[in-house]
């Protein structure tokens, strides 16, 4: 990080510099006072003209705060402060990036980056240059602005179908549960206490022996979804846009959908509710081993989705697919 | 459309208008007069609206019509170098700097880019150089402060401009307060500190020498031949001149300007008081003397000039000038330097043709002067106003020590020398007796003459106001024992006789004291009452020395000038008597400046005591109850932000209220009542709004 400014002599500058040093040999050669004065004045102004951007830059307060969520490769808005007098500053963000804008501090106002991945956004780094006020030199820094609270950045969507869930091959993945609802789901024979109405007369005869209807609720598909950024960095990434793209259609088809990462403090499992939830969790994934894919707590019941490199389609990038 | 710099109307005025400032300064220097005018105040503004209004338009015919307008002016001055070049340097750089400004007219005509504005820009400062090369006098002052302020202008714009492209900042609710006494603060004192900045830098800045590659300035306005070639004559004393004949329609009467020494004779008795009017300017990096003639005969009234033989000395340029037969410089290895002097006379004077000691070279506009035995310098021709020669002159660089060393034994100073300036003076007995007495204790030949100088000083006082010399007294029995009153003719008088009683050569001689040195121009300017006498003495192996008890005129070896703004103070004292309205003004703008540093730290130890205070409080207490306590080191608008994401319904006023609170503890200014009533009621909204539980 070059927190330290940096001259860049421009060409006023250079022309600048070159008058006084014409006007020192004139003044030497010709005896005239005024030459003198002139190169004075130009040397004044070029000293100022050094100086003062370099004041400026030293002396600016930066600040930005931004909004709780972002998406990779999508505008997001933050609000930058500038205080502190100085002459027009020029700001571009370089990570993540945007383009320049012209700040005359004191000030605040939006500058809209671009994040091009995903992740906790805990600070913005601005390529800070001041020139004024006459442009002779520009000095530039880069200034990294920690932000208040970091900005979760969720992976770009890559739609792609869905992995093929574990539990539909293990048979544990169910629609429905035993209980009080209105599909009959076979007979047994009645137990004490039973109402009456639930007594499945044609069984009955059929057996003789009193059977009552067993009766099912058809529950939401419940599923674990895992996602693995472990392998080529590119790839998990892809494999994090495709989780950000299939998760929330599930969520939208009223899945409930449990996910499980690997975040900075360890491995991560909780039930995510809205695309929101979704695009914080895996914005702060990381690579390493995820929360456990077995059916664990209270859906143990679960089918496993599991979102990793070697499960990604050929389409999102996976060259071992091809 | 590129919406670049060249856009910008702004900035084209302020590069025109440096132009018109730098163009002006040409103007009033090389003196092209109403032409001149034309083109600087008609031409180039025209040329300027018609190249903004054509500039996206195609412009090859009026490029070549340009080209071929442009080549026409530098055949047309290169036909006529020949001519000005044999008029001298300075009809060069004339017609150089006439030509250079048609061309920024030409070049105006077609610049529709930043890149020709900026080269305008820059030809501005090479006319304001050419102005100010030219420039001997203070009067280019207001048009180069014009330019100086043009000039930065047009920078500024020209920066403001190549910046506009850039999308600017998309302003927040609440900006930060920025009134327009703020935005005014970063030009006033980027202005206040340039104009600082150069004072200081001028005040220790290199002087400005005088070494020219190529040829020193002489020129002559008129040339008009004097009525005995090789005679002193001296229009400005009319009638006082013996060889002086007056012409039709020319004043016989001596001008206000006119000093009587620089004729064949000086009474010492009869002196009229010249004037405060400007006779010459000097242009030399040190100061001395600028001598005139000397006189070497001496009848206890007048001096006389012995021997007044002329000869001619020929040559180019430079006139080398031989040694005189009086300079006594034979076998002397005193170390020496160049003082190149170049004389700007601005009235008509005497054919005296003036410089420090012991001239070298003369680039005078005629191929022909006179010299005298003693050195003294005499132009064929009257010097009128206008007219400007350079003299080189082999200083040698005498200090006190040399002096001392050098022997006193007249036996030491070659015959000719001590024939002439050695010889028993006209003196009354008790003159003699006293520089006897006075300069007992000395043993060497300086401090002789030291010792009699502060003699003179003790014994006698400067004044111009003396009585008349009545007939047939000795004029220096009578200054030094009856009026002990008298001027520089009086005092050099008496101290080259006492030194002739001791059998010390001295000699008196004329000139001019170097005068005001005007610290903008670096010329000194000397007036008609600079005008002086003073006296000469003879050290074996040394050469001759002046001294006077009057002027304080340092010797060669102690005169270099330091820096280009010495004596800066003391010229603006004289123009502006600083020395009184300074101190009161300078007290007063320190008390105000004091005064304003003590309110301003009292307003901020006000607010750092009040950063935690009625102002944040509140608002912070309103966000405990509904969020959570703020953080040790989180900043009233990071807490005020983390609460927005948790009620993103209250973001809004929390946010205005955190900006407000802050601009009201580290903003310039306290919180108006508009303001303070929003903070009131964004206040209220976070305390009152629907609750939310947080996580």
């Amino acid at each position: 990080m070059r927190d330290w400014a940096r001259p860049r002599l421009c060409a006023p500058g250079v022309a600048t510099l070159a008058a006084i040093g014409s006007c020192y040999v004139i003044s030497r050669t010709t005896g005239a006072g005024w030459v003198v004065v002139i190169g004075c004045v130009l040397l004044a102004a070029l000293v100022t003209g050094v100086v003062q951007p370099w004041w400026s830059l030293r002396h600016i307060r930066l600040a930005l705060t931004g909004p709780p969520d972002g998406l990779a490769g999508a505008p997001l808005g933050m609000t930058l402060t500038v205080t502190g007098a100085s002459a027009p500053l020029v700001v571009t963000p370089t990570d993540p990036t945007a383009g320049p804008v012209l700040v005359a501090a004191p000030t605040a106002g939006t500058v809209t980056v671009v994040p091009v991945r995903r992740g906790l956004l805990q600070a913005v780094t601005l390529d800070v240059s001041c020139s004024g006020p006459f442009g002779f030199v520009t000095w530039s820094a880069l200034r990294r602005v920690p932000l208040p609270a970091p900005v979760a950045v969720a992976p770009h969507p890559r739609p792609g179908p869905a992995p093929v869930p574990e539990g539909l091959t293990t048979g544990t993945a169910f629609r429905t549960r035993p209980g009080d609802g209105d599909l009959t789901r076979g007979a047994r024979e009645y137990r004490d206490g039973e109402p009456i109405r639930l007594v499945h007369w044609p069984a009955t005869a059929r057996t003789g022996t009193v059977m009552v209807r067993e009766t099912e609720t058809e529950t939401a598909p419940r599923l674990r979804a895992v996602v693995d950024l472990r392998g080529d960095p590119d790839l998990a990434e892809a494999v994090a846009g495709w989780a950000a793209a299939v998760l929330p259609a599930l969520l939208a088809a009223g899945t409930e959908v449990e996910l499980g990462t690997c975040e900075a403090d360890g491995p991560c499992l909780a039930p995510v509710r809205n695309r929101r939830e979704v695009g914080r969790r895996l914005a702060r994934a990381v690579p390493g081993v995820p929360a456990p894919g077995a059916p664990a707590g209270s859906l143990d019941d679960a089918a496993v989705l599991r979102f990793t490199v070697a499960t990604l389609p050929d389409r999102l990038g996976n060259p071992g697919t091809r | 459309m590129s919406g670049g710099p060249e856009e910008s109307v702004p900035f084209r005025i302020a590069v025109v208008a440096a132009l018109v400032a730098a163009g002006l300064a040409v103007v009033r220097e090389t003196a092209a007069g109403v032409p001149g005018l034309l083109v600087v105040l008609g031409a180039l503004p025209a040329a300027s609206v018609m190249t903004h209004v054509l500039r996206h338009r195609p412009r090859r015919l009026l490029r070549v019509v340009v080209a071929a307008v442009g080549l026409g002016s530098v055949a047309w001055w290169l036909a006529g170098f020949t001519q000005a070049a044999a008029s001298g340097v300075g009809a060069v750089q004339v017609s150089l700097a006439e030509l250079f400004l048609w061309l920024q007219v030409l070049h105006m005509l077609d610049q529709p880019t930043r890149r020709g504005l900026m080269l305008s820009l820059l030809s501005s400062l090479v006319l304001v150089v050419i102005a100010a090369v030219l420039s001997v006098s203070i009067d280019l002052a207001p048009l180069l402060g014009a330019w100086a302020v043009a000039a930065g202008t047009a920078l500024v714009l020209a920066h403001r401009a190549g910046c506009a492209h850039l999308p600017r900042i998309a302003p927040s609710p609440v900006p930060p307060t920025s009134g327009p006494a703020r935005r005014l603060l970063l030009p006033v004192g980027v202005a206040a500190t340039v104009v600082t900045l150069a004072a200081v830098l001028f005040l220790v800045a290199p002087v400005a020498g005088t070494q020219r590659v190529l040829a020193f300035p002489a020129e002559l306005r008129e040339r008009r031949p004097v009525p005995v070639l090789g005679g002193l004559s001296n229009p400005a004393v009319g009638g006082g001149d013996a060889g002086f004949t007056s012409r039709p329609g020319g004043a016989s009467a001596r001008k206000r300007f006119g000093y009587f020494g620089f004729t064949r004779e000086l009474d010492t008795a009869a002196r009229g008081r010249p004037d405060d009017t400007l006779v010459m300017r000097v242009r030399a990096r040190a100061p001395d003397f600028w001598r005139g003639q000397t006189f070497d005969a001496w009848d206890g009234r007048r001096w006389t000039i012995t021997d007044e033989r002329a000869r001619p000395v020929t040559g180019g340029r430079p006139i080398v000038l031989p040694r005189p037969a009086l300079a006594g410089l034979e076998g002397i290895l005193v170390p020496t330097d160049d003082l190149v002097q170049t004389f700007i006379l601005e009235r008509p004077g005497p054919n005296i043709v003036f410089g420090a000691a012991d001239p070298r070279d003369l680039y005078f506009p005629e191929r022909r002067v006179f010299q005298l035995d003693d050195g003294t310098l005499r132009s064929p021709v009257e010097l009128e106003d206008g007219a400007i020669y350079t003299v080189v002159s082999e200083r040698r660089l005498v200090t006190a020590g040399m002096l001392r060393a050098a022997p006193a034994d007249p036996a030491a100073v070659p015959t000719r020398i001590r024939e002439r300036y050695a010889a028993p003076p006209v003196i009354t007995p008790r003159v003699a007796a006293l520089a006897r007495r006075v300069t007992a204790g000395a043993t060497n030949w300086y401090d002789t003459v030291r010792a009699l100088e502060r003699h003179l000083a003790r014994t006698t006082r400067y004044s111009l106001r003396i009585p008349p010399l009545p007939p047939g007294r000795d004029a220096v029995d009578q200054y030094l024992f009856v009026d002990r009153r008298g001027f520089c003719e009086q005092i050099g008088t008496s101290l080259v006789v006492m030194l002739r009683s001791l059998g010390i050569p001295a000699r008196l001689v004329v000139g001019y004291v170097p005068g005001e040195r005007n610290p903008f121009t670096g010329l000194y300017e000397v007036r008609a009452r600079d005008a002086h006498a003073w006296a000469e003495v003879y050290f074996p192996g040394v050469g001759w020395q002046g001294f006077d008890p009057t002027a304080s005129v340092p010797l060669a070896g102690d005169s270099a000038l330091r820096a280009a703004g010495a004596g800066l103070l003391a010229y603006l004292d004289a123009r502006l008597a600083l020395a009184r309205w300074a101190p009161p003004v300078l007290g007063g703008l320190a008390v105000g400046l004091g005064a304003m540093l003590v309110l301003q730290v009292a307003r901020r130890l006000r607010r750092r005591r009040a950063a935690g205070g009625p102002c944040s409080r509140p608002l912070e207490r309103a966000l405990a109850r509904r969020f959570r306590a703020r953080s040790p080191g989180e900043t009233l608008p990071a807490y005020a932000s983390a609460f927005g994401r948790v009620h993103p319904d209250l973001a809004g006023p929390a946010g205005l209220a955190a900006a407000l609170c802050d601009r009201a503890v580290f903003g310039p200014h306290d919180l108006g009542p508009d303001e303070r009533a929003a903070l009131a009621e964004a206040i209220a909204t976070i305390r009152t709004g629907p609750r939310v539980r947080g996580p």
